[in-house]
């Protein structure tokens, strides 16, 4: 690169790095069967993460870095006892044991994305909510027990909207667990498919499907999309999706309820209070607009002027 | 070397390229992060809470049409229709000669927490109505509905059938339970009450929705493909614009979103007639004069199947079906979208004035 670097200080590392990787390249370039050296720079940057990285950068660099990882795959793949690299299927195995990884990272995350509202954590909920400090707390042990037993005493209402609160949760976490697996029969699928394709095709395809790291990752990203196509329009996928979003919206509105009484007890604003203003503000609106004068009502269509052609009169 | 198996040489440089790339991107998008979308002049001319009515400043004489009124989607902001110089359709409809005006719903709040399908429909919407007949003392306009704004202009024009002269619908649902609409099929065990109990709902919430609709193009290839792109300023830019306006969506009121998911999704109300509004039943064969519908062929949220039945639904004699090959964003953006849509339309409009 000759450009000189520009922009932020990320940028001028990135470039500075690149730098030292053409040099590697070059140094390199004599045994290129190792392709090791070509990646030294990736995993520096990405070992700085968290230190300041954009947030940009930290969320797409995983993108990225799981594209290097396939790269890294491809090149290291154990030559074959003739020497020859490895055939086109190993190499596909490798590229696919780096995408079930990826998978695996993005089942978790995809879990959360179509959740409408993320859930609490229940214990630190519990904890700054519902509890004074060094208050009673079931352990982990003792929790499915203490969801099911009678709310007793002074703070029975309190036990109770704990009871509450716990099993909503527990039914969203179940939830999860049985999109999880779904995610799990998708990474499957998609390996199959991706092998079944990559055998098919050959690297001398037509279109070179499989003659590159980019065309094979596209390839890997069509396998999945079919796959994740055809199990999010099953019904079962697309009850989960309610579900999910239903023990989600379940457990926020318990929570806000709980807010509520706080908000009541120290004598500050409630979102009742406010929603009963709002309702009150727009009926008061409506009456307003219904007393002003009404418009005139719309001028008529105009009807388009009948043109009549008349024969021109004959001489007299 | 056989030939089952790739040249670690050429993966090498390829990897080596795509590390070069990489680089360049990054170091580009700095610049390109300051990209703005939006390219045409327009003045304010109405408001009311956070709606807006825009007037768009003419580019070429006029085509002598009656103006044409946009309404858009509330789930995302209506820019997109005026992103940059060529990827603009507002800006096709200027240079052909029409009188724009376009509807920007703005960001609701908690306020408007309440704000229902009959406020923005027989309240917005027909007062931003008025107000271009009341500017241009013309009994009726022409109605451009875009996607969700499509449902709410249908819906207008069987309420109010004497105020507009001529209905466009583009990238529009009308039948919302076909095999092919997968956000359909996900929100039909939604309890929408508990829902709307919680208040508006993010647009980051729906944003995550329609992701995972295509979750590996839309999240992973993506990127990877913006990188192939290199360093290429323009290309970086116009994928920012793009960038941001995807994810620039405005939280949904409430009360909206709800009656939205369970009549139209969940209900189809639509294709049955039972959408009522302010005691007035929303009945499409009301909907007499002439309708153009645009639809895009490989459009994923907005499938054909969910556009194309308005034929039988709509009473009109004069109905036009188009069909654009190209997904439902590629409609705002793309190149075969700005050759084919605004001529398209202002020809359609041209020949019923």
């Amino acid at each position: 690169m000759t450009d000189t670097p520009r922009g932020d200080p990320w940028s001028s590392t990135v470039a500075q790095m690149q730098q030292e990787l053409l040099q590697l390249w070059l140094k390199t370039s004599a045994a290129p069967a190792d392709g090791s050296t070509l990646f030294e720079w990736w995993p520096k940057i990405a070992a700085m993460a968290g230190s300041g990285l954009p947030p940009s950068f930290q969320q797409l660099g995983a993108v990225w870095e799981q594209y290097f990882n396939l790269g890294r795959a491809m090149l290291q793949e154990p030559s074959g006892e003739d020497g020859k690299g490895a055939d086109l299927a190993s190499r596909a195995r490798s590229f696919a044991v780096v995408m079930n990884t990826w998978f695996e990272q993005l089942s978790s995350q995809l879990g959360q994305m179509a959740n409408f509202r993320t859930a609490p954590d229940a214990q630190l909920w519990w904890q700054t909510l519902m509890q004074p400090p060094g208050a009673w707390a079931p352990g982990t042990g003792a929790k499915a027990a203490a969801m099911e037993f009678a709310a007793l005493g002074l703070t029975r209402e309190r036990q109770e909207a704990w009871q509450k609160f716990s099993r909503l949760l527990a039914q969203f976490q179940e939830v999860q667990t049985q999109l999880a697996a779904q995610w799990i029969k998708i990474g499957a699928e998609t390996t199959k498919k991706f092998a079944a394709r990559v055998s098919a095709a050959g690297p001398d395809a037509p279109g070179g499907a499989t003659a590159s790291i980019k065309s094979l990752y596209d390839l890997w990203i069509e396998c999945a999309e079919e796959v994740y196509g055809g199990v999010a329009h099953s019904p079962e996928y697309c009850r989960l999706i309610a579900d999910l979003a239903n023990s989600s919206n379940a457990v926020r509105a318990e929570q806000q309820r709980e807010l509520e009484s706080w908000a009541r007890q120290f004598d500050l604003p409630t979102r009742a209070e406010v929603n009963s203003l709002h309702h009150q503000v727009k009926e008061l609106r409506a009456q307003l607009r219904s007393q002003a004068s009404p418009r005139p009502p719309p001028p008529p269509i105009p009807k388009k002027k009948r043109v009549v052609r008349r024969r021109p009169r004959a001489p007299k | 070397m056989s030939s089952a198996t790739p040249d670690p040489q050429a993966l090498a440089a390829e990897m080596l390229e795509f590390g070069r790339r990489l680089s360049a991107t990054l170091t580009g998008l700095g610049g390109a992060a300051h990209a703005r979308p939006g390219c045409s002049e327009k003045k304010r001319v109405w408001s009311e809470d956070k709606v807006t009515l825009y007037r768009y400043e003419p580019l070429a004489r006029p085509a002598g049409v009656t103006p044409i009124l946009i309404c858009y989607a509330l789930v995302n902001r209506p820019y997109m229709m005026d992103l940059q110089v060529d990827r603009s359709l507002i800006r096709g409809f200027l240079d052909a000669g029409l009188d724009v005006y376009l509807i920007d719903w703005g960001y609701p709040d908690g306020g408007d927490r309440f704000n229902d399908l009959d406020d923005y429909i027989r309240g917005y919407l027909h007062r931003c109505v008025q107000q271009v007949l009341d500017t241009h003392q013309i009994p009726s306009v022409n109605l451009l509905g875009v996607c969700q704004g499509g449902t709410f202009s249908l819906c207008y024009t069987a309420l109010y059938p004497q105020r507009v002269k001529n209905l466009i619908t583009m990238v529009t649902p009308v039948d919302f339970k076909t095999p092919e609409n997968l956000l359909s099929k996900w929100v039909q065990g939604l309890d929408v009450n508990l829902l709307a109990q919680g208040g508006n709902v993010s647009g980051d919430c729906l944003n995550g929705i329609y992701l995972s609709l295509m979750p590996f193009r839309l999240t992973q290839q993506k990127y990877v493909d913006m990188v192939q792109g290199g360093a290429d300023q323009r290309q970086l830019e116009n994928f920012m614009r793009m960038e941001r306006w995807i994810f620039d969506s405005p939280d949904q009121a409430a009360a909206a979103l709800r009656q939205f998911v369970q009549w139209f999704y969940q209900e189809n109300r639509l294709v049955d007639g039972s959408v009522t509004l302010g005691g007035d039943r929303v009945d499409l064969k009301k909907i007499v004069q002439p309708v153009l519908n645009i639809y895009a062929s490989k459009d994923h949220l907005v499938p054909p199947s969910a556009s194309v039945p308005l034929a039988r639904l709509v009473g009109t004699a004069d109905y036009t079906a188009h069909a654009v090959e190209v997904g439902h964003i590629g409609m705002y953006v793309s190149a075969r979208a700005q050759r084919e849509v605004p001529s398209k339309i202002a020809a359609w409009l041209r020949e019923r004035e």
